[in-house]
């Protein structure tokens, strides 16, 4: 079926961390811990979802020329709802998310979706492309930080796995430990891709 | 020229419906938002100086007195026993590592602190993040304000210590300077 | 804060990429080549530097007087995006082979993190315009730093017999991450 299709899209072959390679700003600061993690994994998916069904149902009212500052318009919109709504409804999330919230704006993979997707697709299926692709997004962060707090940090979800003895290798819940982390799981994603590509032939 | 400003309307259009729209979320959050703040100070109060305490905040113009005097300072309570004060508390404002920390600092009468608590913080997890511990915020408790406060930092924290350490001592000048006759 | 310390903090100890992990897609998009690293890093310093200029008037003559603070995002990122133009149009105009060479990364200056991040860490930590400008001009020279090094290593790593799964990205994340622990020896400064 064409729509699941779409939505499949956005986890696997077009995955946005690992496949297309966007969105790497907030991928890296929010994985410090595994509820951060999936708190802006899931507000991109509200805004991805949100600003890709807009963005088709304005699409023939949208003369191209202005396409770009309108899209900016409806995701900033997107972006400053979820934000207001996190503040007043699940503010430890809000705060430790800091500056990374308002910058889900500048998002590589919500402005490429709207251009490449929403923008010439009908509104159903732009929402399930927003969908797939957000989940493809929180799938990834979840991943990257659930490695990070697990070794960087002894614990999952907040709760300490190891005990009192245990030396979590700090360096991985700090800048460094992202970016060596992502370029191996992104280095693991292409090797099972090339398998997968090689024993279809 | 006709087409720039088709276009230019258009955008307008587009400004206006959004701006419509957060006006109206910002209506819908801002009493919420206003209310955890309120429920967030009460608990840290309550927490710092026992569940019995009574508080109310300090006369208003003293309070709007030192608040100019000190913009990083958000609010000022005093602790009750019976219709005398019995302590202090100071919420101010000050730089950590991520963000502004908030804190809420208690003075007991005798000069020491009563307790200290992190009501909002942007600090790492696992590393800043614990500076809202027990095992960290009961480090101040009965320090002197005679002289300046230092704790043992966190370990791999220090930026959020020392913005924790900023915090409480601003507020113990405020106590020593304002409010301990 | 002095201008001294911001410029130290900002450069050095909290590089917006390798600290901060702002500007992340076009240092890895750009940081390939030496040339169009420092090209899209002078071009970044602009945009940033006049951007942050502009917010800091909008944001307090405007929003904080009218109550509006919650436009934040939604203005800023307007702003931005205007001033992204506008720098295109001059860049066209003024080195048609720089315009070339950044290609498709000029546009994405306006999605560009730094950009919009550096304009809201203006305003939350409180700066008046002087230190607001070296900060914009602080945090521009640390990414455009960071691009510089990295292409640095990137160039000789082209030569350089990588593993087939890392090669590209992957291999310039760790990179990316090895440089960012040596960044984090800049810690105790300030």
């Amino acid at each position: 079926m064409k729509l699941f299709k779409i939505f499949k899209n956005g986890i696997i072959q077009d995955n946005p961390i690992f496949v297309q390679l966007i969105g790497m700003c907030s991928t890296l600061a929010v994985t410090t811990s595994v509820s951060n993690g999936l708190a802006m994994g899931l507000a991109v998916v509200v805004v991805l979802m949100g600003s890709n069904l807009v963005i088709s149902l304005l699409r023939n009212s949208t003369p191209e020329k202005i396409r770009i500052p309108a899209f900016v318009i409806v995701i900033a919109t997107f972006v400053t709802i979820v934000e207001m709504f996190m503040k007043a409804y699940a503010q430890p999330i809000y705060q430790s998310l800091g500056i990374f919230l308002p910058l889900i704006v500048v998002n590589c993979i919500i402005f490429a979706r709207a251009e490449a997707f929403a923008f010439k697709n009908g509104p159903v299926a732009s929402l399930i492309d927003g969908l797939g692709m957000g989940l493809g997004y929180t799938l990834a962060l979840v991943t990257l930080s659930t490695v990070r707090e697990i070794f960087g940090a002894g614990s999952f979800f907040g709760i300490s796995l190891f005990g009192e003895s245990f030396q979590p290798a700090g360096i991985l819940v700090m800048p460094p430990g992202a970016f060596i982390v992502l370029g191996i799981l992104i280095g693991i994603f292409n090797v099972a891709r090339r398998k997968k590509a090689t024993s279809q032939i | 020229m006709r087409e720039t400003l088709k276009l230019g309307i258009i955008l307008f259009i587009f400004t206006v419906v959004s701006a419509g729209v957060l006006a109206m979320s910002n209506n819908a959050t801002k009493g919420k938002i206003a209310e955890l703040e309120m429920a967030g100070s009460l608990g840290a109060l309550q927490e710092i100086f026992g569940e019995d305490a009574k508080f109310q905040p300090l006369d208003e113009g003293k309070q709007n007195e030192i608040i100019e005097a000190n913009p990083s300072v958000v609010e000022i309570f005093v602790a009750l026993d019976g219709d005398s004060a019995s302590g202090y508390a100071i919420k101010n404002v000050s730089k950590g590592f991520g963000g502004d920390l908030v804190l809420m600092t208690g003075f007991n009468l005798d000069g020491t602190v009563s307790g200290m608590r992190v009501l909002e913080h942007s600090e790492t997890p696992g590393l800043g993040a614990r500076s809202e511990e027990p095992e960290f915020t009961n480090r101040f408790i009965g320090k002197s304000v005679s002289e300046e406060i230092t704790v043992e930092a966190l370990s791999g924290a220090t930026s959020t210590t020392n913005g924790v350490l900023a915090g409480v001592n601003a507020a113990r000048e405020i106590f020593n300077s304002q409010l301990s006759n | 804060m002095s201008i001294a310390t911001i410029l130290i903090a900002t450069i050095f100890v909290n590089n917006y990429v390798f600290a901060r992990f702002l500007g992340i897609c076009p240092f890895l998009g750009v940081s390939n080549k030496m040339e169009t690293a420092t090209g899209m890093g002078v071009a970044v310093t602009f945009v940033v530097t006049l951007s942050s200029i502009f917010t800091y008037f909008i944001q307090k003559g405007i929003l904080d007087k009218l109550g509006l603070e919650y436009l934040q995002t939604i203005v800023f990122i307007l702003v931005i995006a205007a001033l992204v133009q506008f720098v295109e149009l001059v860049i066209k105009k003024m080195s048609p082979t720089l315009y070339n060479a950044l290609g498709v990364y000029l546009p994405l200056i306006t999605t560009n993190c730094v950009v919009l991040g550096v304009a809201i860490l203006n305003i939350q930590e409180g700066y008046n315009l002087i230190q607001t400008i070296f900060n914009a001009i602080g945090s521009s020279v640390g990414f455009t730093l960071a691009l510089i090094l990295a292409s640095g290593v990137r160039e000789k790593l082209e030569l350089a017999d990588v593993p087939e799964a890392l090669k590209g990205f992957p291999i310039a994340l760790i990179t990316a991450g090895l440089m960012s622990i040596a960044f984090l020896g800049f810690n105790g400064l300030i």
